[in-house]
């Protein structure tokens, strides 16, 4: 990310600052994927996965539907 | 990002996550919310969703444009997530706006806004009105198994007055097995002062097997001066063997003002940096440290 050289670097200017709450992490990550299938051969699913043990808890979830 | 920790990657989040492979997708649509960390300010990590929670973090879909070639094109719908991140202004200056990463290069200017916010210091200044714990709690804490005792212990170590009471603390802990720690703590012994103090510094250049530590030691008995802190660097001078620790013991020399030719320091140097692995031969140099 160049300024063409004109007054410092912008590596210069900032840092990223975040409050962690520890220097290491642990984390648990674990999921359930539910698939159903239709007679023409598609088939959906939906899948939930959770994180924890991180900076924060984590949440996903997913919905595939074939056509 | 969408659907990566969902762990699947057969359907239209591949789309996403690896774009070579979309001619072998199932025509499908996948959708995906999750959550990620959220740094705001100084408040710890929270999960949060996208700035409009409403839109997912991703949302595509796959479709066979033409079976001839068995191929496929995909459509996909991607937002960016809400991060808030703080940037500590730098000193001099405000905090800085990042401009666009989408806008040409010529066109992203640094634009420094006013500083509307005081974010703590790197380091918290040290609180020294404050009464350190009674200092049999603090030896417990030193003498205790855990790491995390040690840790406080130090930290405790700055507001004690009792001199006794600090060289014992610090006798203990630049004894732990932790490096890191015993760096911290060596760090303090020049605000002891004393012959103690050199002679504690003098001990961890000689024989502390971290050349972090031995650094760290060489840099305080620069500090605290005098005939027995010269003697302890010349002696580690010619015995040293490790570079970076022989260069900072020669620098804390010549701070104390020990005469040496510069001549003979280059050559003890480049004798180090001449072997293999780099590292110095341990041989006294006679026709200096003697």
């Amino acid at each position: 990310m160049g300024n063409r050289g004109e007054g410092p670097d912008i590596a210069l200017l900032y840092q990223l600052f975040i409050n962690i709450r520890d220097e290491s992490f642990v984390v648990f990550s674990f999921g359930l994927g539910l698939s159903w299938s239709y007679k023409e051969g598609t088939q959906d699913s939906v899948d939930l996965a959770v994180e924890l043990g991180g900076d924060s808890p984590g949440v996903a979830l997913s919905y595939t539907f074939q056509f | 990002m969408g659907g990566g920790p969902t762990a699947h990657e057969d359907d239209p989040v591949s789309v996403w996550l690896n774009p070579a492979g979309i001619a072998t997708q199932a025509a499908g649509i996948s959708l995906s919310y999750q959550t990620h960390a959220v740094y705001d300010g100084d408040d710890p990590a929270r999960p949060g969703l996208n700035a409009v929670p409403a839109i997912p973090s991703y949302f595509g879909v796959v479709f066979e444009i033409g079976s001839f070639v068995g191929g496929g094109a995909a459509f996909l719908f991607g937002v960016a997530c809400g991060h808030r991140l703080a940037f500590r202004p730098a000193a001099g200056g405000g905090t800085v706006e990042r401009p666009s990463l989408l806008a040409p290069a010529e066109d992203r200017p640094v634009r420094v806004i006013s500083v509307d916010e005081k974010l703590p210091p790197d380091r918290p200044e040290e609180d020294r009105s404050e009464r350190p714990p009674p200092p049999d709690q603090i030896l417990s804490w030193t003498r205790g198994e855990a790491r995390k005792s040690w840790w406080r212990a130090l930290e405790a170590l700055s507001r004690v007055d009792d001199r006794r009471l600090r060289r014992e603390l610090l006798r203990e802990l630049l004894a732990k097995p932790e490096e890191k720690l015993v760096e911290r703590a060596a760090a303090l012994i020049g605000e002891l002062g004393g012959p103690e103090a050199v002679a504690m510094a003098g001990q961890l250049l000689a024989g502390h097997p971290s050349s972090r530590v031995r650094r760290r030691a060489a840099r305080e008995l620069g500090e605290l001066g005098g005939s027995d802190a010269r003697t302890h660097l010349i002696s580690a001078f010619g015995r040293e063997v490790n570079l970076r620790v022989r260069t900072v013991t020669a620098v804390e020399l010549a701070r104390l003002g020990e005469e040496f030719p510069r001549e003979t320091l280059a050559l003890e140097l480049s004798r180090c940096l001449a072997t293999r692995t780099g590292r110095c031969g341990g041989r006294r140099s006679r026709s200096w440290a003697n």
